[in-house]
């Protein structure tokens, strides 16, 4: 079984967003839509501090489709247009969405939009045309501080890949693209408690997120 | 959560249609209300096309209303079930009671296991994981105390329009006994919310909408006894949808005789009811916020 996801390293993140304008550049996402949106988490007081700088501490978390183990989204939804896929993502058959929008209700993370234009919900597809190619999704290839790694869940979140020479730190854009490193070759290390997910109310998001040594806020996972 | 009208008219309208085959159901059962069977069905039939109307315009492709409904885990498709169920019972009502010229115990029964039904699918579909204050049976439970108390006035309301004598205790004594129940559910329901909470993150900044404040998700467990929805709780669902209605009826239980006076004050008594059911039903999509409740 596979289970495509996305991992994102937030002590690398530096919250510059260009994750949300390849989306939207990529995908064709109207205006006011959000398929990938980035939060500022914080400025909270860190562990036993005071919330007075310097004891404070902050993060950005990326959010999207969590193309969830037991999605509610395709339950809920009366004609099957939302699917489970072969690959473990959460797809809309747009041609059998009748727009009645109990998808959106039903997310627990508010990741579904209604296209105006179109009047069928939309959300990421995790780049499905791309990834089928064998290409990475555009918020982890574009990804301006390789904090954002693509891979299956069912393996090692360790194999996740993003785009990188393996060798040279600065090398040109063509080349970056054209190369590969796995998320354990190249990020700073961190442990399995380091490993966190959005609130789960059942439904079991697939995404994941690291961040070392601040506290995690949101809990429930 | 943004308030969807459509879905509010169709619930209520739903409660109202399923309230009225119910109770006429219940009257048949007793051996009451032989008069007011067939002008009670057609009343609950146009709620029930009026509700159908409604939940049609929240559909943003109702033209492509074909393409599916066959996903059964889907609240909607069991509604829609339900409700192309209970059309069929209320033709099969008809026929019965044109042919007998009375309703025989099997359809009366059916009449009210079929509304309950209905009623109890409609408010289970809105239960969400996602939706804390929503993911509670005690939904489908105002759902049916809704019912109860619109389909008792309701009748009611016929009855004395009609003069049906043998009607109007049964549906009085319903009456009253429905108001005392919703006023159980509503204040379980707002005991209910305010144990509920959300995901906190603490301090956080969305840059796509730089100018909205930060979500507070304590709010939720305050807001409908002394917070923002305090007013449409107190005025709208206690004082209008349940106490003012409980007030009528009682008067109209101790009224001697049955003429307009009395099924003005009962009109008035179901328009209240049906606004009490509009404040609770705004007030639970204002509150209907997602787990994850930062935008």
């Amino acid at each position: 079984m596979t289970q495509y996801a996305i991992v994102t390293d937030l002590n690398r993140c530096v919250g510059c967003m260009a994750c949300s304008v390849a989306c939207k550049a990529l995908n064709d996402v109207p205006v006011g839509n959000f398929w990938n949106k980035t939060l500022r988490i914080g400025p909270n007081p860190t562990k036993g501090g005071s919330g007075q700088w310097p004891e404070v501490e902050m993060y950005f978390l990326t959010i999207q489709c969590q193309h969830c183990t037991d999605p509610e989204c395709v339950k809920v939804c009366p004609t099957g247009a939302s699917q489970k896929m072969a690959d473990g993502t959460v797809q809309i058959n747009k041609t059998k969405c009748i727009g009645c929008q109990f998808c959106v209700m039903s997310c627990p993370y508010n990741v579904r939009y209604l296209n105006e234009v179109s009047r069928v919900v939309e959300k990421c597809t995790l780049c499905e045309q791309k990834t089928v190619n064998g290409e990475l999704p555009a918020c982890v290839a574009q990804c301006g501080a390789r904090a954002r790694w693509f891979g299956d869940l069912d393996g090692d979140i360790r194999d996740f890949e993003g785009p990188a020479h393996p060798d040279e730190h600065s090398c040109g854009y063509e080349d970056m693209q054209a190369t590969r490193v796995k998320l354990g070759d190249y990020v700073e290390e961190f442990t399995d408690d380091d490993i966190h997910m959005l609130p789960d109310v059942g439904n079991k998001p697939s995404m994941r997120y690291i961040l070392r040594n601040r506290t995690w806020q949101g809990g429930d996972e | 959560m943004a308030v969807q009208w459509p879905l509010i008219i169709f619930t209520l309208c739903t409660c109202m249609s399923a309230g009225i085959f119910g109770m006429q159901g219940f009257l048949a059962y007793r051996d009451k209300g032989g008069d007011l069977q067939l002008p009670a069905l057609i009343v609950s039939v146009v709620f029930i096309g009026i509700g159908g109307i409604a939940s049609f315009l929240h559909l943003q492709h109702w033209d492509r209303i074909f393409n599916g409904f066959g996903h059964l885990t889907s609240g909607i498709t069991q509604e829609l079930i339900g409700i192309a169920l209970i059309a069929i019972m209320m033709v099969v009502y008809f026929l019965v009671l044109r042919k007998k010229g009375t309703v025989p115990k099997w359809a009366a029964g059916m009449a009210m296991v079929a509304s309950a039904l209905l009623v109890f699918i409609m408010g289970h579909s809105y239960l969400m994981e996602s939706r804390l204050i929503w993911n509670t049976y005690l939904l489908p439970a105002y759902y049916l105390a809704s019912a109860f108390m619109l389909g008792s006035l309701a009748v009611w309301l016929i009855a004395s329009v009609l003069k049906v004598d043998d009607a109007m205790p049964i549906c009085a004594k319903a009456s009253l006994i429905s108001c005392g129940v919703m006023l159980v559910v509503v204040f379980a329901y707002v005991a209910f919310i305010s144990t509920v909470t959300f995901s906190a993150v603490g301090y956080y900044f969305d840059p796509t909408s730089p100018t909205t404040g930060m979500a507070d998700p304590t709010t939720y467990s305050t807001t409908l006894l002394t917070g923002q929805l305090a007013p449409t709780f107190w005025l709208g669902v206690v004082a209008i949808g349940i106490v003012l209605p409980f007030i009528i009826s009682w008067m109209g239980r101790k009224a001697t005789e049955v003429g307009a006076k009395l099924s003005r004050l009962l009109a008035a008594a179901l328009v209240l009811t049906l606004a009490g059911g509009l404040c609770w039903r705004v007030a639970l999509y204002v509150l209907g916020a997602s787990v994850f409740v930062f935008y």
